[in-house]
């Protein structure tokens, strides 16, 4: 009776804690007689906070109450061996499957209730372990969408290209006078995208010419691709599920160092790997799955030595 | 003679110019397998119609046929936005047959079988479009209008987003957009350009019944979208000038009239079967049929 009283306790608290987190109207067991142990916000610099999330496909439980977090600014990788429920995660964390169970807060609001893509829109950027390209349009097509989050609106898109056709009639016209562009163009070509286009794949070094059809580009560079969409997209996280899967050594040390000079530049980045080495040289934290939940937590070197991990991958 | 007999051609082939432009904003572009084009080809047809025979003057007819149309699209996306592929197919040709049972069974308003005749000729601005040349200018400044609205759509970041949304649906929601608002202004467009080809139709046949808008229609209509190839403006030009202008010419070779018309069919059909086996992108495409 007495020990049951502690666990009823518990777990009183720690629905207490996330509600308190979340700011959500949470009305779960509320008639219990206990009192809520109070317990400090989180910490700030938490971005991203995955709560007791699980997740059954029948009867399969991909995801059993798994729980980490993402501080800001941080490298921090999800790995474990093949279905352990890494991707599904992510899934999850993308709204893209819905939890059973648990919370997902990002930046401290719940996302519970929000949308895949209104999730994309409050700052979720991912990537896929096989890319997600559009088959028919230009590397130029991809990342204008990624950066342009107001191209939705079809009376303001056809505006654009009205005032585009304007634009080339003044321009023609003014060529022909031999004097400079017409000032008074309605149209404002869009540097700026041009400059954040180039300064992205730079980033990434992809070097293809803009009207290049993805169905054109090598598998390399279509994860090369896939990984500057992501970084062009306004975001405050980068969800990376397998960057260097399938692809050759020497464009892994690239992607590495392309990770390691965006976690430079401040950026939060969960990335899903197989590969303990990739991994090893570059997380600053690691969280190990295995059968859809964190069986351990920490440094590269704590992890490299913990035994729990070493029997998961090794079978020892 | 021969004059007024190529004008109503180039009438009707203007007609299905905004029929086949519009259908193929949906399954071209958008990639909605939509088959239930022609039934909002009808609704505009009937709309029209009844509104204009009630006293209402043709050019608010004629709006009102495309808004009740492109409202009779969204919903039907609303309706089945969940389906994808030979499922949403299935459902949209169910929505045609649904809409073909209402304008047949509906007799105290559609007359259903009998239909409807004697519709009157259009009256813009007091002048009453009687001569079939006028009319042919009347369609042909419609057909014109729709086809630079339909051009600027597909060209614009709206149009790119909805092939964006055609090739890889998660991958483009997970960018931030919502493919389902894109997708309803999509069928809505496409239905409001059916409506109009509705009553264009209607009042220059001037006489309308169900079989005008069945399954023969819209066979006609997806076959001019495969020839002229999915996702292409210039096809779904094209095309109509190729589906009507080809089997007219049998009329000039003396045959008699229950050979013609399965010979038409069947001249349909091997159009087809060319354009699948030696262009399967059709005339102009840019994307493969899937």
């Amino acid at each position: 009776m007495k020990t049951g009283t502690k666990k009823e306790i518990k777990k009183e608290t720690k629905e207490k804690t996330s509600h308190t987190k979340t700011n959500t109207s949470s009305t779960k067991n509320t008639s219990s007689t206990f009192h809520p142990i109070p317990t400090p916000s989180p910490s700030p610099s938490i971005i991203l906070d995955i709560e007791n999330i699980s997740k059954a496909f029948g009867g399969v439980h991909a995801l059993d109450k798994c729980t980490f977090s993402v501080d800001q600014g941080s490298l921090t990788a999800l790995i474990g061996p093949n279905g352990s429920g890494k991707t599904t995660m992510f899934n999850v964390i993308s709204r893209l499957i819905q939890e059973d169970h648990g919370k997902i807060i990002l930046q401290q609001s719940s996302v519970d209730k929000l949308a895949d893509y209104s999730l994309a829109r409050q700052g979720i950027s991912r990537t896929f372990q096989q890319v997600r390209l559009f088959r028919n349009l230009t590397i130029r097509d991809h990342l204008e969408i990624a950066l342009d989050q107001d191209d939705e609106s079809l009376l303001k898109s056809i505006k654009y290209e009205l005032q585009k056709i304007a634009h080339a009639i003044l321009t023609r016209s003014s060529s022909r006078n031999l004097s400079s562009p017409n000032p008074s163009s309605p149209y404002i070509a869009p540097n700026t995208t041009h400059k954040k286009i180039n300064k992205v794949l730079a980033l990434v070094g992809l070097q293809k010419p803009l009207t290049t059809y993805v169905t054109d580009l090598s598998y390399g560079q279509r994860k090369l691709l896939d990984l500057a969409i992501a970084i062009a997209k306004p975001h405050t996280i980068l969800l990376l599920d397998e960057p260097v899967a399938g692809i050759n050594p020497q464009l892994r040390d690239q992607i590495k160092a392309i990770l390691r000079n965006l976690h430079q530049q401040g950026e939060t980045i969960l990335l899903i790997e197989h590969d303990m080495n990739f991994v090893m040289g570059l997380a600053q934290k690691i969280y190990v799955m295995d059968h859809g939940t964190v069986i351990a937590q920490g440094t590269p070197l704590q992890i490299r030595t913990n035994p729990q991990v070493l029997q998961v991958y090794l079978g020892e | 003679m021969i004059q007024t007999y190529l004008i109503h051609l180039f009438i009707l082939i203007g007609i299905y110019i905004i029929l086949t432009l519009s259908l193929n904003l949906t399954i071209g572009y958008s990639g909605l397998l939509n088959l239930g084009h022609v039934a909002l080809f009808g609704i505009g047809a009937y709309t029209s119609t009844l509104l204009v025979m009630n006293g209402l003057p043709f050019l608010l007819s004629f709006l009102t046929a495309g808004i009740l149309a492109a409202i009779s699209g969204a919903l039907l996306y609303g309706l089945t936005r969940k389906l994808k592929g030979d499922y949403l197919a299935l459902a949209t040709l169910g929505f045609s047959f649904v809409i073909y049972s209402i304008m047949l069974n509906w007799i105290d308003l559609t007359r259903g079988p009998l239909g409807i005749p004697g519709i009157p000729k259009p009256l813009i601005f007091g002048l009453t479009i009687q001569s079939t040349g006028v009319y042919l200018f009347f369609t042909f400044i419609i057909t014109l209008i729709s086809i630079g609205i339909l051009t600027l759509i597909t060209r614009s970041t709206f149009g790119r987003l909805l092939q964006a949304a055609r090739d890889d649906e998660i991958g483009l929601r997970v960018l931030g957009k919502n493919t389902y608002a894109l997708r309803y202004k999509s069928m809505a467009i496409a239905g409001f350009f059916a409506g109009i080809a509705g009553s264009i139709y209607a009042h220059y046949i001037s006489y309308i019944d169900p079989s005008s808008f069945s399954l023969t229609n819209l066979i006609f209509l997806l076959t001019a979208v495969i020839v002229g190839g999915l996702a292409s403006v210039r096809g779904s030009i094209i095309a109509p000038f190729i589906l009507i202008l080809i089997p007219e010419a049998l009329r000039f070779i003396d045959m008699p009239s229950s050979i013609l018309g399965p010979l038409r069919q069947i001249i349909y059909c091997l159009i087809l079967l060319v354009i699948l086996l030696y262009r399967p992108r059709g005339i102009c495409g840019r994307i493969d049929l899937q």
